[in-house]
């Protein structure tokens, strides 16, 4: 029996071999830290997803199996804010804070234990009451409840007066929308009841105190033919999270929920979430 | 030798792993990153909430009631913050601004009446001046005429310029009633073609409603009755369901034109008549819009045919043979009776509006516009038809039943028995009958074969027991037997719907190319509350449109919808597609 020789051939082609895979290593390496980072972004944007889907239609439970986690300072083992699909209970959301100086309080960290985060998050929660202002007067002949505002702007307006009205915060917001040349732009506001002598116009981006709370007003409706019936208000609710790391790649996600609160009416809230 | 063999396998080792490693690397190298658009992933998360949220925090409800996309668009660009614009869609929403044109007919239009200038001796000269301020040029014009004596109330005209057309110089009128000379909103001005009130309520004479058609070379008033348009008028202003509409109702004759209508309702057998020598006027404006026809309950065949209600389809229940059809109950000619909805998805949404008006369905009672039927593809009579009467019509008037005689010249065909023979007359004509004995296994059933075509080829059937088809466009269902075991009977029993068809109802009409909606529902001089509600909801059925509205930023590929409804007394549900853009 013969044994196997080392050969010139075979040490030429065992070289040329070894030489072949050096290549490709070298090509595939440059495509690595590519695919690295696509799975990472890929990993953050489901679990961005997750989280905040988790949050927005899960309650949260306590140790205890309550779903009222709020009300207690026991610990939490699932975290939510929403006791029903896409409706974030508002006394829940104060219930958060990131550095969460009290027991009863849920902080960042736990928040990020909890949900089982490798990214860093920050989020802010922004309430949108929508006042729906559909019914109308025409100047100098207001409904018997309404009692028209004294003021220069006021007269300067155009005929038609829309108004309309929303309950936040255990308030009653009453407002009247103008315009001025056929465009929306001013509201009057008057808390519990329609009497508007001493009322102040106020217009976009203005700020305005209804109840203890301070809102701005963000948008007033001037589309197509039914300019007038519908105002936007904005509040900032609360912010929780990390600083934002600007060194790294932040993306921004925006979910949206309706703010459940006994004190006020159902409206839009937008959740914007930056991760990374 | 050895050697070099030895070495040779050696190369083709390595060039074949050589090339094994090549096609799998393929894959790593070629990694040209992930097609996935992350924004675009963003994008329809965003998407699906906001819709979701404003569907349920009832704001999308409230859109939708008053038919305000503007708002809508408004809502999603300021509480998306990133000048997010939407575009779409809403489906099953009846029209809410629904201009109606009334027909009036001959009798009731009054054009001859008198008027004249204001002049001193008047009871009114120089104290009008609510209408002075108004006038934009001109003399004031009052009515001088019988119709001022019946009702006690003078009219007064003037030009104030509301309407901006040459040929029109008198647009505007006053009532003058018990307050004399003088004029609150209520007593005008009225413009041209509105309906204002001739008479005064605090008064015992009478008073009626008239649309103000104009006035002609200064001395002639033209005016149209409009008591029951009034009344029509009445009812819509009422919310359908919590949606608030707009309906505006107007009378015409067919020297004007009907372009501006989106329903006309013709009233009475006599405008049909009318109707003759102006069917390129209509059938022009039935292209695009509706019609509803109100008929009286004893209205004869012979105002029917001919008329364009034969020519677009519908049809009389009379037939050639057997006459006009009667009714089940002898003690019944036609009038009022008790109403059920059907199970078809046209039938049901009229419900549905109806109880959007709060109309009661077990409190409606309607006459059916003579016999008139929609006759559409399903035969004569209509399985579901929209609104169906407990009364019926005489159905045994439509049955065939005869003994044939034996065919003599039957030799004795290796597929049959025996075979009869006879010619039958049916409701539409005299039609051969053959029954014949099927060869299976031992003389069996029964089968009967008519000859439509009159030409002995006997090609519509075999019909066993039980089968049914479709004669002349009548229902029937063959029981060849006679239903007692006689093998030379043939019997044919109609199948149709035999309940009356209160409304009457086509979407193609054989007169008009691509014609849109006709229906027909009773007249009566003077309609209950719960009659005129479901005509209202007929038209509000008839007038059902699709919203369409355009963002301002041209469209990605995220789209949302929204199914959802207006709840009120009726539940009207709605589809909303939505595409959004940044």
């Amino acid at each position: 029996m013969r044994k196997a020789q080392s050969t010139i051939e075979f040490a030429g082609t065992t070289l040329l071999f070894i030489s072949l895979l050096g290549v490709l290593l070298a090509s595939g390496v440059d495509v690595v830290p590519q695919f690295n980072s696509d799975i990472e972004t890929t990993e953050l944007h489901i679990e961005a997803e997750r989280v905040t889907t988790e949050m927005l239609t899960n309650p949260g439970y306590n140790i205890e199996g309550n779903s009222n986690w709020h009300l207690d300072d026991e610990e939490l083992v699932a975290f939510g804010l929403a006791d029903q699909s896409f409706r974030i209970n508002n006394e829940k959301l104060n219930s958060i804070d990131t550095l969460a100086e009290e027991d009863d309080e849920v902080s960042y960290n736990d928040f990020r234990s909890l949900v089982d985060a490798s990214n860093q998050y920050r989020f802010n929660f922004i309430w949108f009451p929508i006042v729906q202002s559909n019914d109308n007067f025409e100047k100098e002949s207001p409904p018997d409840e309404i009692t028209e505002p004294i003021h220069d702007s006021y007269d300067e307006m155009d005929d038609v007066i829309y108004y309309g009205s929303t309950r936040l915060r255990g308030s009653r917001a009453n407002f009247l929308v103008g315009a001025q040349d056929g465009s929306y732009n001013t509201l009057y506001f008057s808390e519990g009841n329609w009497n508007f002598l001493s009322s102040d116009p106020h217009r976009v981006n203005e700020e305005l105190m209804i109840g203890n709370d301070v809102y701005e007003i963000e948008s007033f409706q001037n589309r197509e033919d039914k300019p007038g019936t519908m105002l936007v208000l904005r509040k900032d609710v609360t912010e929780f999270g990390a600083q934002i790391d600007r060194s790294d790649s932040v993306y921004r996600l925006e979910r949206y929920a309706v703010l459940d609160d006994d004190s006020s009416h159902d409206h839009p809230i937008r959740l914007e979430v930056f991760v990374w | 030798m050895v050697k070099s063999r030895k070495g040779i396998s050696y190369v083709l080792e390595v060039i074949i792993a050589i090339l094994v490693v090549i096609s799998f690397s393929f894959g790593i190298v070629e990694y040209t990153g992930q097609e996935q658009d992350w924004s675009e992933y963003r994008g329809e998360i965003a998407a699906n909430d906001l819709t979701y949220s404003l569907y349920e925090s009832g704001h999308m409800e409230v859109f939708v009631q008053h038919s305000n996309t503007g708002s809508l668009k408004t809502a999603v660009n300021a509480i998306s913050g990133r000048d997010t614009e939407i575009s779409g869609s809403i489906q099953n929403i009846p029209l809410n601004e629904i201009n109606m044109g009334f027909h009036t007919l001959q009798e009731d239009v009054h054009d001859d009446l008198d008027v004249t200038e204001v002049s001193s001796g008047d009871r009114c000269y120089n104290d009008l001046e609510e209408i002075e301020e108004e006038k934009v040029d001109g003399d004031i014009l009052r009515t001088n005429d019988d119709f001022e004596d019946n009702y006690n109330v003078r009219l007064y005209f003037a030009d104030t310029g509301a309407v901006f057309s040459e040929d029109v110089s008198y647009d505007s009128l006053w009532v003058d009633n018990s307050t004399s000379c003088q004029f609150s909103n209520e007593d005008g001005p009225f413009y041209l073609d509105e309906i204002f009130l001739w008479g005064d309520r605090e008064t015992v004479d009478p008073n009626n409603h008239f649309a103000f058609k104009g006035i002609e070379n200064q001395d002639t008033l033209t005016v149209h009755n409009a008591s029951q348009v009034h009344n029509f008028r009445e009812m819509f202003r009422e919310s359908l369901n919590g949606i608030p509409t707009d309906t505006s109702v107007n009378t015409f004759t067919f020297d004007e034109s009907l372009s501006d209508f989106n329903v006309v309702v013709f009233r009475q057998a006599d405008s049909l008549e009318e109707i003759q020598g102006n069917e390129a006027q209509l059938s022009n404006y039935l292209e695009d819009n509706y019609a509803l026809f109100l008929l009286e309950s004893d209205i004869g065949q012979n105002n029917f045919q001919n008329s364009f209600l034969d020519a677009a389809g519908f049809e009389w229940l009379a037939f050639p043979n057997t006459g006009e059809i009667g009714y089940n109950d002898p003690d019944y000619e036609g009038g009022q009776s008790g109403v059920q909805f059907t199970e078809s998805g046209r039938s049901d949404q009229v419900l549905t509006y109806f109880r959007g008006l709060r109309g009661e369905p077990f409190n409606l009672e309607m006459s059916p516009p003579g016999k008139i039927k929609s006759n559409t593809d399903e035969g004569i009579t209509t399985e579901k038809p929209i609104l169906e009467g407990l009364k019926r019509y005489d159905s045994s008037e439509l049955e065939v039943e005869e003994t044939l005689d034996s065919d003599h010249t039957y030799t004795g065909d290796p597929e049959y028995c025996e075979r009869y023979e006879d010619t039958l007359e049916f409701p539409t004509g005299e039609y051969g009958v053959i029954n014949s004995i099927l060869e299976a296994e031992g003389c069996g059933a029964v089968a009967s074969n008519i000859d439509s075509e009159n030409n002995d080829e006997y090609e519509m059937g075999p019909y066993l027991i039980g089968e049914e088809f479709v004669l002349d466009n009548i229902n029937y269902m063959a029981f060849p037997t006679c239903q007692d075991e006689s093998e030379d009977c043939a019997e044919f029993i109609f199948t149709g719907n035999e309940n009356i068809e209160l409304i009457p109802h086509r979407s193609e009409l054989d007169n008009v190319d691509g014609g849109e909606e006709i229906a027909i529902a009773s007249y009566e001089e003077e309609y209950e509350e719960q009659q005129l509600k479901v005509l209202g909801a007929l038209i509000y059925y008839m007038s059902e449109d699709e919203i369409h509205f355009e963002g301002q930023e041209s469209s990605t590929d995220i789209s949302t919808s929204v199914i959802g409804s207006v709840d009120n007394e009726a539940h009207i549900p709605y589809k909303m597609d939505l595409r959004w853009s940044r």
